[in-house]
């Protein structure tokens, strides 16, 4: 057979959500690594099934107002937490922005 | 993966100048959130067609898979891992269309790969390393492809096993430091 596509070198991925199995805990030491995204002003961690997204600023200000709060001005220090993300089952309804104690 | 999510092993591939920001984007419908390098890779991985990373499903990935664990003398092939990212976001924010994972010792490994018929585009890949194939493909069973076919893999697992060499080496002589 003739090998001419990506998909007939290296194969298909699946197109599904992952299981949010909840539980993870943030790694705050990932804000001192910077940014994947050039435009990224914020990082998002997913408990339920723990993936780090880089947001840019119009994201930033959507998971502000799930979570009814502003991000902190005093530090950088901080992360949008959420249950369910866009690679997860887990509940996208609620944020929240935890800050490093 | 760790109770912290999906951040192991990042720094070194940081400092080893692993995948970052391709100059365009592909388009991959779906595929919005700008997941960050490592839980792109940790994502990928759950999305496997194949069932099993040290024995490809696709016979390009296989004979790739099989040479370069010959040439690292590996006496159990599991420790070699393949992993397809086409259209992940792995492909689409860092150009990466597959990869290979190997422990040696209490090292992992990475080496990223993206394919081009285009050998012209040069520095917009930002992948370890570039597979330039024929654009009309090879059939590794028709007489006239097979030797081509077959220095396509040598050529190939000959890139990624110096990589994974030189990216070993570094590793140990960091952690030495």
């Amino acid at each position: 057979m003739k090998i001419e596509s990506r998909e007939q070198m290296f194969g298909n991925t699946k197109k599904e959500l992952i299981h949010a199995v909840g539980g993870h805990e943030p790694d705050f030491s990932i804000i001192d690594r910077g940014f994947d995204n050039p435009n990224g002003v914020a990082i998002k961690f997913c408990s339920g099934c723990g993936l780090y997204s880089d947001l840019t600023e119009g994201q930033a200000v959507e998971f502000e107002q799930k979570a009814l709060q502003k991000r902190p001005k005093h530090t950088n220090k901080f992360l949008f937490v959420v249950k369910g993300c866009a690679c997860c089952d887990g509940d996208r309804n609620h944020a929240k922005i935890i800050t490093q104690q | 993966m760790n109770n912290y999510g999906f951040t192991g092993g990042i720094t070194e591939r940081e400092m080893l100048g692993g995948t970052r920001t391709p100059q365009k984007e592909e388009n991959i419908p779906g595929v919005k959130e700008y997941i960050r390098f490592d839980s792109a890779i940790a994502y990928a991985k759950k999305l496997q067609a194949s069932e099993d990373p040290s024995d490809p499903d696709t016979r390009f990935a296989n004979d790739l898979h099989a040479t370069i664990a010959g040439k690292l003398n590996l006496e159990n092939y599991a420790d070699l891992k393949f992993y397809s990212s086409i259209g992940t976001h792995l492909d689409k924010y860092y150009g990466v269309d597959a990869f290979f994972e190997i422990k040696i010792d209490n090292v992992t490994v990475l080496v990223t790969m993206d394919i081009t018929t285009n050998p012209n585009k040069g520095d917009q890949y930002k992948a370890d390393t570039i597979i330039n194939m024929p654009k009309g493909g090879l059939d590794p069973d028709l007489s006239e492809d097979k030797e081509v076919y077959r220095q396509k893999i040598e050529e190939v697992s000959g890139e990624v096993v110096k990589i994974i060499c030189s990216k070993y080496d570094e590793i140990i002589s960091r952690r030495k430091k």
